[in-house]
């Protein structure tokens, strides 16, 4: 990001600043949209440093300014980092990051951290462990660990993270965060690429950090941070909030695929911290609704879906459709190889990406429907355990990945 | 304002994929008839889509027009037909905006006659600075060695110009004036037309006919020094002023006369490779690969940042300017049967009609332009299979519009057809109704969508654009195959230049254990083998397979490949979120230790079983389970230790196969590694022998042992004794501290009592026996469940000359220098009996003679082995010691259980055979033709009853368990054979199993020695052998006495000849058998000695047994 138009008292701020170590943005205003207990967080964090570290903190400045107690040993920096209310939204995460990433190369910072979730839950044990390892012990992205229950971050974990395994061969919870901590140098390659043509700069900065940390040998860690603030599922704009997290990370996919072909297998990666209990659960899912959801798409989008998934698949879906709630399981290849597909087709333009994304809902909602009845009696070590069954699907189709990829003939099984 | 090329890559030409068009023929934005820039640019989503990165555009600088554009008129502007200099520079950002790089030309040898600057120089004054600026001569006889290039049109090179009075010069069309260089502000022109695009971003210049910049008389004119020094300064003034620029010459030369513009890299970045192009038309034709494989034999080696740039066919005829006449006229014949084809020194047609529209050689001959190495370049319209108009003039007939689709003037202009600056192809088989991008673009099955994929799978593999090239010669020459390789990428690729299905042979033995998996389909071929590579190809065919190595023998960087283990403590390691991570790394580890016994087996998985914090130190001992894909798990010892900062580097260094991991934790990146070289973890282990220590692990404890005589070796307390680690390591490792213990850690553990620890303290603190190291203390784990076992003896350190083994090699190197002088006597095989018989007299004269001073030395070793087997059979108290009777049952399963194991070596030896070095296969073959008479020899032993006793022996005796100390010897390491269990080991056997151990140790030492020796000369092996025959037999001989006289009367000697004679054969064969299979498990190169030693043996069925033959004469 370039930072072209910096308003003069936030460039003010950022060349008032220059030569810290470490910039921490703070995306969300915690309890009354004060973010008071930001600084303080960030102060606590920073003390705690073995080494004298210079920190900057970051803050929203969108809505009337936030209130942020300053003083000398954390010098704010005030800026539009989100439109409105919509940091929850993925692309809302995903512009903010790469503001503040943009922040710290301006500053020239040697690390950064970016703390998306509800302050409620942060705390400065979060900024120490996803800050420390860039800063000292000379790791590029720390990606966090949460400790969540089996209902939650399931876009993540039937998609994004298995999906990441199989292409990139890390092990990483979360993959694309939102919270993260990334190295100076890793976050100039991620701004570097972003400036590229426009093929290349399509994706997010976020989406890219894996593939950009694979590609450069860049050195990834995880650091439990403890359970954090979920959102609350908005199933009225699902739609809207599986296109924004598909759409940058199939790009990633088409810029990136000299380097993940090339990968096998995959390996976990170091991680710091404890693990901490997972929080409790908000209680059962409603698989009927979410069934009924599936079987309306196998109805209406036939058609599309028939442009995107080979025969046997659709096949399997048909099948499933018609089978009674009680024994409706969507089988972990069949998942996959729609996955899969969907990518393809996003990146061949099989139809308009946007509806390409948008049809892809009711077959997710099918897959929840399917863990969700396979899961409602299972503790964490079952939900561990299937969820490692899945990524090693992943795994075991990327070979069938990879032959769609590289000859993508509609005629194929 | 300079604005910057698009490339981030500055090698980013070696990786394109240039697709070349002329604007005037691709697509018509305002329905004037001709193709312009907007139309371009409009079209610049279909070049993005087909996966091309880089666009060429032909000459659109104004001109009259009279050679296609490369007559012009104006070097800074765009011709008015085809936009302007603002549309170029939309069209640049457009493309640029996609990620794709341009390239146009930069025609520097020639003018256009109507260009201001040739007609200013017609009028100036001769010799005047504008006059010069063009090449004058007052006669047309200066230069006359150089050649008419058209020489369908023009007759001199030299045009008479009445306005100037004189001839002008011109390599090409009389319209085409050429530039002169000599002229200082020429150059400056010219370099100021390159700044003028360079500045507007373009990214590359295409040369136009470079090697005529300069003229020389008594030269042909071409690729003069000082043409290359204008390139230079030209290539100089583009990298001091702009970044991921590219410069390509079009030199249509031979290789080793194009290779000179590449200069040393610092003139052009590419140049086309001619004479390649129509040698691929002439191997598919004729069906033979040799065409191709000769000029890739010519082509030299090119500077690093330097790139061929390879076509199918482009906007010329094809040339046949670099082939022989020969060549010319196959060629002629073969693509161009309508002499309407023809034009200069050429063929006009486009790809498709050359190859008769047949789609397998279309796609042929792409799969070798994308897999050769260099960068390809399409030729617009080739993408879809455009044909050509013959009856069109010149090269007009390859330049007609592109066609789009299937409406009016094929998609490329609403204009009426008659305005067209070109007719499209309209014939049946050809025209745009049939062959457009909008059809094939709906046909999954196009060529469009062929290319497509095509290019794309290219783009994923930087090993074409630079990888190096190897050809394989396979018999069938219809088939050609060559191997890229870059970095860690590896591409065959496969070709039938064949109409028909053709077989080929592959070989490809030095890549054994590669899997090759087909490039388009990613799908897995058979693993290569040692094996010729069988393929089968159809008609046209071809493969592209990519290599991937075979996992296990991939080199693992453990800093590059391995996620570094969080050591932040042991418990996260051994326990938490490391521990499976390490398991998994141990995998790996463990087969790469010298002391790691099962190198024959494949690791399935580790377990850590049980682990402890060694006390003073910040290291751990672990006891850690290793299962095998067949059979039993084992046990081993691990001493885990972590390294930071310089003591990592120093020891990344200094011992790389200890680092078992890459680690991180709060003191920042480092390595875990093997804790013995660690001197706190070696001076704590110390310690805890010393203090009697305990370690509490997880599921017992580990303690330490003082022996009896610990104080006394040690010397005065709180002397520091600094750890070092021995370099001899072998199954497993020794820490020695200051002068005075060595400690010996078992790594392979088994359940029970060390033989070792066992033995050296019986021999130390109760027999008293002198010759063996001192007991000084032991190691041992005590498990919760189940049995303990020991993990380390302490041993006082024994000042010795060196091991039997290395002073007997040096003796045996000064035995063989000294033979080598001298004549073979006749009688030297006279000593050849029984080796029993042979032991009952001192040796002979001729052995006295040549053997000498090792006699003397193996009767020490004799008298020392006899006195420790007697001091093992002494009366004790100890249950573990003392004699006991062997009965016929003892020797019957004995017998039983050597006949199994002997069994086992065989089946190892068949299954081991081929992969034996192939001067060894005759060996092994009769070897295991030998299989059955061997094994029924140990029959013959059982049921016999030797009256014969048994006690506590060495059990793996050899010349390398003895140190010589003074005149003496002293005799180390009970541990017995380390493969064996320890139930075995530890039990009392025969003690001429340590006799026929060292008897053959002494015909090792022979044998190694003299291969060694004739290694220079294998030819003097077998005028030697019978010194060696004679040394090996006078020195068992010598021993055997020794051994007899100190031990005459000892109740384990059987009490007749032939029970002793048995008994030792019966060893030696289990001992000969024992080397073969730990040399084919270990050191293959080796298993020669001991199979020249079983073949040593007579074959002689019935009469006399086994039990006598191995020591008679073996001629």
């Amino acid at each position: 990001m370039e930072l072209d138009s910096v308003p003069q008292p936030a460039l003010e701020q950022m060349e008032r600043v220059a030569g810290a170590d470490l910039v921490v943005g703070i995306l969300r205003p915690g309890n009354n949209g004060v973010q008071a207990g930001a600084a303080a967080m960030v102060r606590e964090a920073v003390e705690g440093f073995p080494h004298p570290t210079r920190a900057v903190l970051v803050v929203d400045d969108g809505g009337g300014g936030a209130k942020v107690e300053e003083d000398q040993s954390l010098p704010v920096v005030r800026y539009k980092l989100v439109d409105g209310n919509s940091p929850v939204s993925p692309e809302g995460v995903y512009g903010a990051c790469e503001t503040v990433f943009g922040i710290g190369r301006k500053i020239g910072v040697r690390a950064c951290t970016v703390i998306a979730s509800d302050l409620q839950t942060v705390t400065s044990a979060w900024i120490d462990r996803l800050a420390r390892p860039a800063l000292e012990m000379e790791f590029d992205l720390v990606a966090p660990r949460y400790a969540r229950h089996k209902w939650e971050g399931l876009i993540n974990r039937s998609i994004l993270s298995p999906l990441i395994r199989a292409l990139y061969g890390k092990r990483i919870q979360n993959p694309v965060g939102p919270d993260i901590g990334i190295s100076g140098r890793l976050m100039k390659a991620l701004l570097e690429e972003q400036a590229g043509p426009r093929t290349a700069g399509a994706a997010s900065p976020v989406a890219s950090v894996i593939s950009t940390a694979a590609r450069a040998n860049f050195q990834i860690c995880e650091a439990e941070v403890g359970a954090r603030q979920q959102p609350p599922a908005d199933w009225m704009n699902l739609s809207t909030l599986i296109a924004q997290i598909l759409k940058p990370a199939f790009l990633d996919m088409e810029r990136c695929a000299a380097v993940w072909q090339r990968v096998r297998g995959s390996q976990a990666v170091p991680a710091f911290g404890a693990v901490e209990p997972a929080p409790e659960e908000s209680g059962p899912v409603d698989a009927g609704r979410l069934i009924d959801s599936f079987q309306l798409g196998v109805k209406n989008l036939q058609d599309v879906w028939g442009l995107v998934l080979p025969p046997t698949v659709l096949l399997e879906i048909r099948k499933l459709a018609r089978l009674p709630a009680a024994s409706f399981r969507m089988a972990d290849d069949v998942w996959v190889s729609i996955v899969y597909d969907f990518a393809l087709a996003h990146r061949i333009r099989t139809i308009n990406r946007e509806h390409l994304l948008r049809s892809f809902t009711p077959l997710y909602l099918g897959w929840i429907a399917s863990y969700a009845l396979e899961m409602a009696a299972a503790g964490p070590l079952e939900v561990e355990a299937r969820l490692e069954g899945l990524a090693r699907a992943y795994e075991a189709g990327k070979p069938y990945l990879l032959s769609r990829w590289r000859w993508p003939d509609r005629f194929n099984p | 304002m300079k604005k910057p090329g698009s490339a981030s890559d500055p090698l980013w030409y070696k990786d394109a994929v240039i697709y070349e068009l002329h604007v005037r023929a691709f697509f018509d934005s305002n329905g004037d008839g001709v193709g312009d820039l907007p139309g371009l640019t409009e079209k610049l989503d279909y070049l993005e889509d087909l996966g091309v990165t880089c666009v060429w555009l032909l000459p659109f600088f104004p001109s009259p027009l009279r050679d296609d554009g490369y007559d012009i008129s104006d070097y800074t502007n765009v011709h008015p037909m085809y936009g302007t200099i603002d549309d170029f520079r939309a069209f640049l950002e457009a493309a640029h905006q996609r990620g794709l790089q341009v390239m146009i030309e930069l025609v520097m040898n020639h003018t256009s006659d109507q260009h201001p600057w040739f007609q200013r120089a017609r009028q100036a004054p001769p010799d005047s600075v504008e006059r010069n600026y063009y090449v004058w001569s007052n006669n047309d006889q200066k230069y006359r060695d150089a050649r008419i290039i058209f020489t369908d049109t023009e007759k001199s090179n030299w045009t008479w110009d009445p306005a100037a009075q004189a001839y002008y010069w011109h390599r090409f069309f009389s319209h085409q004036p050429d530039l002169n260089f000599d002229n200082p502000r020429v150059v400056d022109e010219m370099l100021q037309v390159m700044r003028f695009w360079l500045d507007l971003g373009v990214d590359a210049l295409r040369l136009d006919a470079i090697p005529y910049l300069v003229e020389r008389d008594g030269t042909n004119c071409e690729n003069l020094p000082e043409t290359h020094a204008l390139i230079k300064r030209l290539r100089h003034e583009m990298e001091e002023g702009y970044g991921r620029r590219m410069i390509l010459a079009e030199a249509n030369q031979w290789p080793a006369d194009v290779r000179p513009y590449f200069g040393e890299g610092d003139e052009c970045h590419m140049a086309f490779h001619f004479p390649l192009m129509p040698r691929i038309y002439m191997a598919l034709r004729q069906e033979d690969r040799l065409a191709i494989t000769d000029i890739m034999a010519q082509t030299p080696a090119i500077p690093e940042t330097s790139q061929w740039g390879l076509f199918l066919r482009n906007h010329d005829e094809l040339t046949l300017e670099m082939v022989t006449n020969d060549e010319r006229d196959y060629m002629y014949l073969a693509y161009s049967a309508d002499s309407r084809m023809r034009v200069n020194l050429g063929i006009r047609r486009r790809l498709a009609p050359l190859l008769d529209n047949n789609r397998r050689r279309i796609e042929l001959l792409n799969s070798l332009l994308f897999s050769f190495p260099g960068t390809p370049i399409l030729y617009y319209g080739d993408e879809i299979g455009m044909g050509d108009n013959i009856y069109l003039g010149d090269r007009n007939g390859v330049r007609t519009p592109m066609q789009w689709n299937g409406d009016r003037n094929a998609g490329f202009s609403r204009a009426n057809p008659a305005k067209l600056y070109s007719p499209v192809i309209m014939d049946p088989v050809w025209g745009y109704e049939a062959v457009n991008v909008e059809a094939q673009q709906g046909d999954p099955s196009s060529l469009v969508n062929w290319m497509r994929n095509m290019i794309a799978l290219r783009k994923l593999f930087q090993v074409f654009g630079r990888g190096t090239l190897e050809f394989l010669n396979p018999s069938n020459r219809k088939v050609l195959a060559y191997l890229r390789r870059y970095q860690d990428e590896q591409v065959l690729c496969v070709a039938n230049l064949s109409r028909f299905a053709q077989p080929v042979d592959l070989d490809l033995a030095a890549l054994e254990g590669a899997t090759p998996v087909e490039m388009l389909g990613y799908v897995q071929f058979p693993q290569i083998e040692r094996q010729p590579y069988r393929l089968s190809l159809g008609p046209y065919g071809f493969f592209w397979l990519e290599l991937h190595p075979r996992p296990e023998t991939t080199e693992v960087d453990l800093q590059a490949e391995l996620p570094p283990l969080v050591a932040d403590n042991w418990e996260g390691v051994m326990e938490g979120f490391g521990r499976s991570q390490l398991e998994a790394l141990l995998v790996e580890y463990l087969p790469k230790q010298r002391w790691f016994g099962a190198k024959a087996r494949r690791i399935r998985a580790t377990r850590i079983l049980d682990w402890g914090e060694l006390a003073g130190s910040a290291a751990v001992l672990a006891l850690v389970e290793t299962q095998f894909e067949n059979g039993l798990p084992d046990r081993y010892l691990l001493t885990l230790a972590a390294a930071y900062g310089p003591e990592a580097e120093k020891l990344r260094l200094s011992a790389p196969n200890a680092i078992v991991s890459a680690a991180v934790s709060r003191r920042g990146r480092g390595l875990l590694h093997e804790a013995v070289f660690d001197d706190a973890a070696s001076a704590a282990l110390l310690a805890l022998v010393e203090m009697g220590g305990r370690v509490a692990t997880r599921h017992g404890a580990i303690r330490g042992v003082p022996g009896a005589a610990l104080a006394a070796l040690r010397g005065a307390p709180g002397t520091p004794l600094a750890p070092k680690r021995s370099s001899a390591e072998q199954s497993n490792t020794s820490l020695i501290y200051g002068d005075r213990l060595i400690l010996k850690l078992y790594r392979r553990q088994q359940p029970g009592p060390n033989p070792e620890s066992e033995i050296g303290k019986y021999l130390t603190e109760t027999a008293h026996f002198d010759g063996v190291p001192a007991f000084a203390g032991a190691i041992e784990y005590d498990p919760a469940d189940g049995e303990g076992s020991t993990l380390g003896l302490l041993e006082g350190l024994v000042a010795n000359e060196g091991d039997g083994w290395t002073l007997m090699l040096e003796e045996l190197e000064r035995y063989y220098e000294n033979c080598a002088r001298v004549p073979v006597p006749e009688d030297i095989d006279a000593d050849g009996g029984d080796l029993i018989a042979l032991s009952e007299h001192p040796p002979s004269q001729l052995a006295h003679d040549h053997v000498g001073i090792a006699l003397d030395s193996v009767a020490r070793l004799g008298k020392r082995t006899a006195a420790l087997h007697l001091a093992l059979a002494a009366p004790s108290d100890d249950p573990a010691f003392g004699l006991e009777p062997m009965t016929a049952a003892d020797f019957e399963t004995l017998a039983a259980g050597l006949r199994k194991k002997a069994a086992q070596v065989f089946d190892l030896l068949r299954d081991r055979v081929a992969k034996l070095p192939d001067e060894m296969l005759d060996l092994a073959g009769m070897v295991l033709g030998r299989r059955k008479q061997i094994l029924d020899s140990f029959r013959s032993l059982g049921g016999r009853n030797l009256e014969s006793q048994r006690c506590r022996v060495h059990g793996d005796y050899h010349l390398g368990q003895v140190l010589q100390v003074r005149t003496d010897y002293m005799i180390v390491d009970f541990e017995g054979e380390p493969a064996r269990p320890l139930e075995e080991r530890r039990a009392r056997q025969s003690p001429l199993k340590d006799v026929a151990g060292m008897l053959r140790s002494l015909a090792y030492a022979a044998y190694a020695s003299l291969t060694s020796y004739t290694a220079r000369r294998p030819e003097d092996f077998e005028k030697l052998e019978p010194w060696a025959r004679l040394w090996e037999r006078s020195t068992a001989a010598e021993f055997l006495r020794a051994y007899r006289e100190t031990a005459a009367g000892a109740a384990f000697l059987p009490s007749g000849e032939g029970g002793l004679r048995g008994l030792v054969a019966i060893y030696w064969l289990d001992k000969v058998l024992y080397e073969l299979a730990y040399e084919l498990n270990n050191r293959p190169g080796w298993a020669r000695i001991p199979l020249m030693g079983i073949l040593s043996l007579p074959i002689e069925a019935g009469g006399r047994g086994w039990n006598s033959t191995p020591f008679r004469n073996r001629r």
